[in-house]
């Protein structure tokens, strides 16, 4: 830890202002460059350029894109250089135009106003130039503090890392969604499938019933937190010990009629998913079982009845939906 | 009493103003003894977010002692204690907060109608951060009462220092939760924008949540320095392509969770989006900037997840939610819910398994706070985190 000291206040003002003129340039720009693009006719005559609207509108597209330019750049003093040159350019077209031009006031009245905003382009560009060097010597003098020892884990990164997925409990609106976690092989990568039963441990109070219910089914590297975490969702979804009945008993029904490796978590959450779906648990049970029933049977066996399980209910879902 | 008064873009002034007052019976009144400049902050400098009123204080990162408490919150807190005061201000009893949802406390917000015009329903109140969210002056100041003070704080135990405790209010918490929201796995490849203050404890969130890798992503380097120490691999984005980068480091995958800590002024690059953006917000055609959501979704890992802690005020554009849908991103976001996860985290300061202090890059006085907006916004010195003390 150190204290500050940078640059003078004083410094940082006259960049300020400076950056303010260049803004109100900026909108300036716009504004002249509008009326050039969409009023070309109108200036020519009252300048008496009848043949040059052409030149003033191709003005306008430059006036407008150097307003951008100083409004949305960083730095705007290259913009502000160009608006200079744009002033010179305006200042050429313009000069020759006086001799023997019927409204040769007008003309004289146009290269005084161009003549004052050049004035304030060149403070201005003046102004960010001299402060933008200023900023560069700084820059380059400045002394640059060394945080590569500044961890913030006193025991050390490493000896960190993962300490909090040892007592963490992930709360249940921030989990990744059952149906976006990874799924090989007609169940969850072993990777997630510790990982989530560890997040989950908490649930398993809640939901003892469910958990016993259907763990029996699973595969060891198949967590029961998942027929956990699909019964609390459940409950969490419906707020009522009438919705634990109706997953039990979609979970019997089910469960039965399916290969060992198709594990109740899928055919609970599939239940789940309906009766998520329709908001009416006993419409569900009844949906998913024709669902499964006739699907099953037909299948090639290294087509898992999870497979036709969830397709099911992606079906019930789909239909839903549309 | 001093404090830190906002009286326009690029005007920050410490002026004096009344001190405050218990206007309610769950309010306290509370003597900061620190209290630190955010880099949201910044978007009410630089004059990005609307809502705000000449002479409004500034400030929602603070902690001190308890100097009078109201007749409905004493049985909470007593005069003398410390406290840090969690910047979303929360009832403790809607349904929002009954729920956690701290940070749209359906209660807190006095300015409720101005807030469910523009966010549709609306969202906690906020210390010094515009009247969209109750205009409730801020904790740059010698002073501030604390509403519903029931609730909103958190205890510091003895022992614990100003410097340790005092990030538990915003800045840990939202690197936390956005870490959290990703629901890190120890496969996991964790990209993060921005090493900022948040950024950085982000970083070591992803850290203790047992991410496989952390790439972080800036251009200042002595940002990505404190990156690198607490345990990132950093890109340096003015040297290399991020998008390139980040797919080399995943074999061309992209990281499974990307998380913005950047917000709305992502800093214009060397890119066509970035440009238009900046063209865009300076002609006030979009308020906000979006390069940093875009490339999220650009380099994410299809089925991946998107976090987003860093501050967006209002509208931006082109972004592609095309990529979003076809790679079945998650986006998750929201201001941080800050109670939720301090007893969490005290007990793992206290634990040492980190130190928050490790941020602070300068330590000032009040009255040196308006210079020291200026020093943050342009990251000069080396500056980080300004500490400032009352």
């Amino acid at each position: 830890m150190h204290q500050h000291h940078s640059g003078s206040s004083q410094q940082m003002m006259s960049r300020d202002s400076a950056r303010g003129l260049a803004q109100g340039l900026g909108w300036f720009s716009i504004g002249l460059g509008l009326m050039e693009l969409l009023a070309p006719r109108q200036l020519s005559r009252t300048l008496g350029m009848e043949e040059q609207s052409g030149l003033i509108q191709a003005y306008g597209v430059r006036e407008i894109a150097t307003g951008i330019g100083i409004l949305a750049s960083r730095d705007p003093t290259p913009w502000v250089w160009a608006r200079v040159g744009g002033d010179a350019l305006d200042l050429a077209t313009l000069a020759p135009a006086v001799p023997d031009n019927p409204q040769k006031g007008n003309v004289l009245v146009a290269m005084m106003a161009v003549a004052g905003v050049t004035a304030l382009d060149l403070i201005c560009a003046q102004q960010l130039s001299t402060a933008r060097q200023q900023e560069q010597r700084e820059q380059r003098l400045r002394y640059l503090p060394d945080y590569s020892n500044r961890s913030g884990m006193p025991r050390g990164v490493e000896q960190m890392r993962g300490v909090a997925r040892q007592d963490f409990e992930m709360p249940r609106d921030m989990q990744t969604p059952e149906a976006l976690r990874p799924w090989t092989d007609g169940r969850p990568a072993q990777a997630d499938a510790g990982a989530m039963a560890s997040s989950l441990g908490t649930a398993t109070t809640d939901h003892d019933a469910a958990n016993t219910s259907s763990s029996s089914n699973l595969k060891p590297q198949l967590s029961s937190a998942q027929v956990v975490r699909t019964a609390a969702d459940q409950v969490g979804v419906k707020g009522g010990s009438g919705t634990a009945a109706n997953h039990d008993a979609a979970t019997t029904s089910s469960s039965s009629s399916l290969k060992p490796q198709l594990s109740s978590a899928q055919v609970v959450r599939t239940a789940a998913d309906q009766v998520g779906a329709k908001g009416d648990s006993g419409t569900a049970t009844t949906n998913h079982d024709a669902a499964t029933t006739p699907s099953s049977s037909n299948l090639k066996p290294q087509l898992s009845s999870a497979q036709v399980v969830r397709t099911a209910a992606d079906q019930v879902g789909t239909a839903k939906d549309r | 009493m001093r404090a830190l008064c906002w009286h326009g873009k690029n005007d920050i002034r410490c002026d004096t103003v009344p001190d405050p007052k218990i206007e309610d019976p769950r309010d306290a009144i509370i003597k900061v003894t620190t209290c630190a400049i955010c880099g949201s902050d910044l978007h009410l400098f630089d004059g990005f977010m609307p809502g705000m009123q000449s002479g409004d204080i500034m400030g929602h990162e603070f902690m001190g002692e308890v100097m009078e408490v109201g007749s409905g919150a004493k049985d909470s807190l007593k005069v003398g204690d410390r406290i840090v005061v969690p910047f979303t201000i929360t009832c403790g009893e809607c349904e929002q907060c009954r729920r956690g949802n701290f940070s749209v406390c359906e209660r807190s917000n006095r300015n409720k109608d101005i807030a469910d015009k523009l966010f549709g329903h609306t969202t906690a109140g906020l210390f010094g951060y515009t009247h969209l969210t109750g205009g409730y002056p801020g904790g740059q100041a010698e002073y501030v009462r604390v509403p519903f003070a029931d609730k909103t704080h958190v205890k510091v135990p003895n022992g614990m220092t100003d410097e340790q405790a005092l990030f538990l209010g915003d800045i840990f918490p939202t690197g936390w939760q956005g870490v959290v929201q990703c629901d890190i796995q120890p496969t996991d490849t964790v990209a993060i924008w921005g090493c900022g203050p948040v950024g950085q404890f982000a970083i070591r969130s992803a850290v203790l949540l047992g991410a496989k890798q952390i790439i972080a992503i800036d251009n200042v380097p002595e940002r990505l320095a404190m990156a690198q120490a607490g345990g990132a691999i950093t890109i340096n984005f003015d040297e290399e392509s991020t998008v390139e980068r980040l797919n080399e480091l995943t074999q061309g995958k992209g990281p499974e969770k990307c998380i913005d800590c950047v917000g709305m002024e992502a800093h214009a690059t060397a890119t066509l989006d970035s440009m238009y953006d900046r063209a865009k917000q300076a002609l006030m055609l979009e308020s906000d900037r979006a390069h940093v959501l875009r490339e999220m979704m650009y380099v994410c890992r299809p089925a991946g997840t998107i976090s987003i802690p860093g501050v967006y005020g209002g509208l931006i554009d082109k972004v592609p939610m095309g990529m979003v849908m076809n790679k079945g991103l998650t986006i998750r976001t929201g201001q941080t819910h800050v109670k939720r996860w301090t007893d969490d985290l005290l007990r793992r300061i206290e634990d040492g398994q980190i130190d928050p202090s490790f941020v602070i890059t300068h330590t000032v006085g009040l009255e040196q706070g308006p210079e020291m907006y200026k020093t943050f916004r342009e990251k000069q010195d080396g500056c980080i985190k300004v500490v400032l003390k009352p």
